[in-house]
């Protein structure tokens, strides 16, 4: 449009972009991206009403059974070693990212696999809690406090699977077409949800874990 | 309805256009037709809309045939029509298909069909995801409705209060098809209020900033937002109402412990938006009929865009006026008393800029604009019953009376539902190229206004003289007689309304089919935004060129000038500066068939939580297949004429990004976001 | 991203931002050396490190919220990309990352819910309601 006059330019866009060759939206951000954060906004009010359903109920813990309180159950030590897992899976899912910008195709795909890897490393820690906990007669109708907590972290736990399948989705499904810089943007897309899901983990691990109660 | 017809591929596209695109083996991509199959893929905004309509009017009779069986058991003392039980779920329905399934898809049918129109935009940012939204829609209230041939709807209200809405007290599965109904319909909100806010934020045209945009994009963009936050707490509500009941979660379960304070925050949190997603629409429809036929531009533009962007930011810090009765202590009693009496001011300013438009304009009492009159005569009503709720001492009077019922009837029938009609008779030509009939139309707004104040005006009365909400009858010596009757003749009033609007639909298109089908123009209102400046019906590819916008109310001041003493004078006709359609040779996305397949899923799924777990994977199989032929489709159907594109296409070109690009990355992130959304089911199954 | 219509020159502001890989791994390390800390202080209250160095519940809760905000906040700068992407995407995640803490600490007051307290009382229906069936209990 470059027939556009001078008068129209100023108004072209009110958040002031620059023609730097992503000009083709307004904003100057895809509309991928943008639906991206769009949704992890959106997401945000859903983990924040588990997060505090969980709080309401996260003293309500006698009912039904014989221990004192989430500190009999919770083993930190473990508990630590896997968060600390998806903290770096964040790590190598920004350095496949790196590796796509620079077109260099191998590491990206490595990287995104390890990102997977220890993602599913993850998952597997979270299976071996919730197995402790039930073998310790912690099951999901217990009290409100088992409900609370298995569905929250739960829900975690799917958005997790989620970016497992999408991270193998975009390695294998890009095996013909390559992963090539003009890739980047989906590999983008895909780490944005990855570390939104770890920030989550951030929250959830000091708000439900490390937060001592009574 | 397909208008355009493709340009034949030439050259090295006819070999590419040997093989159909299958992706998966099977279900060939379709091709533009003119035959039914078309509407079952089609990823054109205009078509969505117009199904979001046609669906949504199909639950209004549902919903309005409902209402009258209310009214017909309170017609008299000791009414026998219906049985206690039975009464409580055709209110509750009531209530849930009005609102989830009328009055929000009447709203998402305009937003769809308007909102890429009036920004000048050849469709939304994702025309799959766009039709995804309609399907999941269509289907969750199917299911949602299917519970009366399964053993009864839900019955404990709209918000389904716990823990009354425990399987102890609500023992048949009406309320677990209400809780998956709704969260199969969320899904569907959340999908379009990304793709509409997307659509919005990245899509103008050159010159149309943000607020030179039309005031009914502006309220729907509000309203995107708000659903975009909204629907993940009612998720989570009813996620945790659906665990209690299918899997004996505790959220709700008051023997151990649990308080049920929490379903009502987590459901007003969600429901007071929810109030403002269900008027802003309206409000949005109105301000652009009173200026139309006002002959005025909007009085005092900016203060509607912000007043209504203060509505979606208050709308947020109100919800437990919904909550005054329920203990929720004093202190917060008198915060959100005072943050409710607040909210009136944004929303008083709107009536007196309508009133301002109205004021010394050249009026046309056309039917648009008589409901649009209606809408601000109505809704102020409704809302100073409303500021009468946030006085806390008032309220604990009028809490679950008829007062309530009579209030919230003034703002979503009067405010919202009277707006959507006005948007029928105004938007009609431009999307049927027909005209309703006016003198019709009349009728049809006068029966249904007299109708509606003679229905839900003395329910006032009623709520003041003590008649509880949600009782199925009430004895003869308790003086409710009267004005129940009343309200009774006038709700068949109200439906002979709707009825004459039907007929009104039928009798136009027969007459103007007798008279050999005439076209009413670009613009038969003489009216102001970019919808306007393309034939009627919408051309397929909604404008031949894009249109390089450099005022508000953009193709007013194309057809209006000044002379010498400033006066306003004609410069030229619509005809002259409308486009015809006549462009054929633009490129659009192209139909799928994945949308239906991947939402028909998400009821088999849900009937699988409730009736067998084994249901769910047939269901979930159908998910899976669903979104992975979407992402191995490409979003444009690379055998359809793909080089042809239109000849002002430059690199720049907006329309080029959403419609020519073959984009692996736009694949394979719609297929995140619809996996996203899907995810939540998943983690059900 | 402020409209600066001077930087013509600076035209791909996206991609140059970007941190290299070296300073993602420096990132990361100190993102390990905070969650390090986080258990550190977890341990100090158990008394894992002599009961000289309990620390006060207060500080702990303090402390942990702290350290969790700045690993946040370190993610999203960061790793997403947010410091250097246009900043309409900033305001679009704090929109809904403010509107939930909002909403859902309003609700939880609304519960005389106390992230201080460390146990949860009831506080009864109304003012005064544990009180009178104390007194009823009592007499």
């Amino acid at each position: 449009m470059a027939s556009a006059t001078a008068v129209v330019d100023e108004h072209v866009d009110d958040h002031g972009h620059d023609d730097h060759g992503h000009a083709e939206t307004n904003t100057g951000i895809s509309n991928n991206k943008l639906a991206m954060w769009l949704f992890l906004s959106s997401d945000c009010l859903l983990f924040g009403a588990l997060i505090s359903s969980f709080l309401l109920y996260r003293t309500n813990i006698s009912d039904g059974t014989e221990f004192e309180g989430p500190g009999d159950v919770f083993d930190i030590p473990f508990t630590s070693l896997s968060s600390f897992i998806l903290l770096m899976s964040s790590l190598t899912m920004v350095l496949s990212l790196s590796a796509v910008n620079r077109d260099d195709q191998r590491a990206g795909r490595i990287w995104m696999l390890c990102t997977a890897g220890l993602g599913m490393l993850f998952i597997g820690g979270q299976v071996f809690e919730f197995t402790e906990f039930a073998g310790k007669g912690l099951g999901y109708t217990t009290n409100t406090w088992t409900s609370a907590f298995y569905t929250l972290t739960g829900f975690h736990g799917v958005h997790v699977s989620v970016g497992i399948l999408l991270l193998l989705g975009t390695v294998f499904g890009t095996r013909n077409s390559g992963l090539g810089k003009e890739k980047s943007e989906t590999v983008e897309l895909v780490g944005l949800y990855w570390h939104f899901v770890d920030i989550v983990w951030v929250i959830i691990f000091t708000v439900i874990y490390l937060i001592p109660i009574g | 309805m397909a208008i355009i017809e493709r340009p034949l591929a030439i050259g090295a596209g006819d070999e590419a256009g040997a093989t159909a695109d299958r992706p998966l083996g099977d279900l060939t991509r379709p091709k533009q037709s003119d035959s039914w199959k078309d509407w079952l893929s089609t990823v054109d905004h205009k078509k969505i809309g117009i199904m979001y309509g046609v669906a949504a009017m199909f639950f209004f009779v549902i919903g309005g045939a409902e209402a009258l069986l209310i009214r017909l058991q309170l017609a008299t003392p000791n009414g026998t029509l219906l049985s206690p039980e039975v009464y409580n779920q055709v209110f509750t329905m009531h209530g849930v298909t009005m609102i989830f399934l009328v009055i929000m898809p009447l709203a998402a049918a305009f937003a769809n069909y308007l909102l890429p129109l009036q920004i000048g935009a050849r469709d939304v940012a994702f025309p799959r995801m766009n039709a995804l939204s309609f399907w999941v829609f269509l289907f969750g209230g199917l299911f949602l409705n299917s519970a009366w041939l399964l053993g009864g709807g839900a019955d404990g209200g709209w918000f389904n209060y716990s823990p009354n809405s425990s399987v102890t007290f609500s023992p048949s599965h009406g309320i677990d098809f209400y809780a998956l109904g709704l969260q199969i319909t969320g899904i569907a909100s959340l999908v379009s209020a990304i793709n509409l806010i997307t659509t919005v934020l990245n899509m103008r045209p050159k010159g149309m900033s943000m607020f030179r945009m039309p005031i009914f994009t502006w309220m729907n963009l509000v309203v995107q937002f708000l659903l975009l936050f909204a629907v993940p707490v009612i998720s989570v509500a009813l996620f945790e109402l659906t665990f209690d009941r299918l899997f004996g979660a505790n959220f709700f379960n008051t023997e151990k412990g649990a308080d049920p304070l929490l379903w009502q925050h987590l459901f007003w949190i969600f429901g007071h938006p929810e109030v403002y997603i269900l008027i802003l629409p309206s409000f949005g429809i109105i301000s652009e009929v009173i200026p139309t036929f006002s002959r005025k531009p909007i009085f005092g533009y900016s203060f509607m865009v912000f007043s209504g962007i203060a509505i979606g930011f208050m709308g947020w810090g109100v919800w437990a006026h919904h909550m005054f009765v329920s203990g929720i202590g004093p202190i917060s009693v008198a915060a959100f008393s005072l943050s409710t009496m607040f909210i009136a001011v944004p929303t008083g300013v709107k009536i007196l800029n309508w009133l301002a438009t109205i004021w010394g304009g050249r009026l046309r009492f056309t039917t648009a604009m008589l409901f649009a009159v209606g809408v601000v005569s109505m809704f102020t009503i409704g809302g100073l019953s409303g500021v009468t709720h946030s006085i806390a001492p008032a309220d604990t009077q009028q809490t679950d009376t008829y007062y309530i019922v009579a209030h919230f009837h003034y703002v979503i029938f009067g405010g919202a539902l009277l707006g959507i009609f006005s948007g029928f008779y105004f938007w009609w030509p431009k999307m049927f190229g027909y005209m309703l009939n006016e003198r019709i139309g009349k009728w049809n707004f006068w029966l249904q206004i007299v109708g509606f104040n003679v229905t839900f005006g003395p329910m006032h009365i009623l709520g003041l003289q003590g008649m509880s909400r949600r009782i199925d009858t009430y004895d003869e010596d308790f003086g409710f007689e009267f004005w129940n009757l009343v309200a009774t003749v006038g709700s068949f009033i109200i439906a002979a309304g709707i009825a004459i609007f039907f007929y009104n639909i039928a009798y136009s298109r027969k007459e103007w089919k007798k008279a050999g089908m005439p076209n009413p123009g670009p613009d038969p209102w003489d009216a102001r935004s970019l919808e306007w400046m393309t034939a009627s019906p919408t051309p397929e590819h909604n404008f031949d060129e894009d249109i390089i916008v450099e005022s508000q109310d953009e193709f007013w001041h194309r057809k209006y000038g000044y002379d010498e003493n400033n006066n306003v004078v004609r410069i030229a006709t619509a005809e002259e500066v409308a486009q015809d359609g006549s462009n054929h040779n633009v490129h659009l996305p192209s139909p799928s068939y994945f949308p239906i397949v991947l939402s028909l899923g998400l009821p088999i799924v849900a009937y699988g939580l409730i009736y067998s777990l084994w249901l769910c994977i047939p269901g979930a199989a159908l998910i899976i297949y669903g979104m992975v032929g979407w992402i191995f489709e490409h979003p444009d159907d690379p055998n359809a004429a793909h080089d042809h594109h239109d000849d002002h296409g430059d690199d720049d070109d907006p329309d080029a990004v959403e419609a020519g690009d073959v984009d692996v990355d736009e694949v394979v992130a719609e297929a995140e976001l619809v996996g996203a959304g899907a995810e939540t089911e998943a983690d059900n199954g | 991203m402020t409209a600066t219509e001077n930087h013509v020159d600076t035209h791909d502001d996206h991609d140059h931002g970007h941190p290299s890989d070296r300073s993602y791994v420096g990132i990361a390390i100190a993102l390990a050396i905070l969650t390090a800390v986080e258990i550190a202080m977890f341990v100090a209250e158990k008394g894992g490190f002599g009961d000289a160095l309990v620390p006060p519940a207060w500080s702990l809760k303090i402390g942990l919220i702290a350290l969790m905000i700045v690993k946040f906040f370190i993610v999203g700068a960061y790793f997403m990309h947010l410091k250097f992407d246009d900043s309409i995407l900033w305001k679009l995640f704090a929109a809904g990352l403010v509107l939930a803490v909002g909403v859902y600490w309003i609700m939880l007051s609304a519960f005389e819910f106390s992230f201080w307290n460390d146990g949860y009382e009831d506080p009864g229906f109304w003012d005064g309601q544990v009180e009178f069936e104390q007194m009823v209990e009592d007499s």
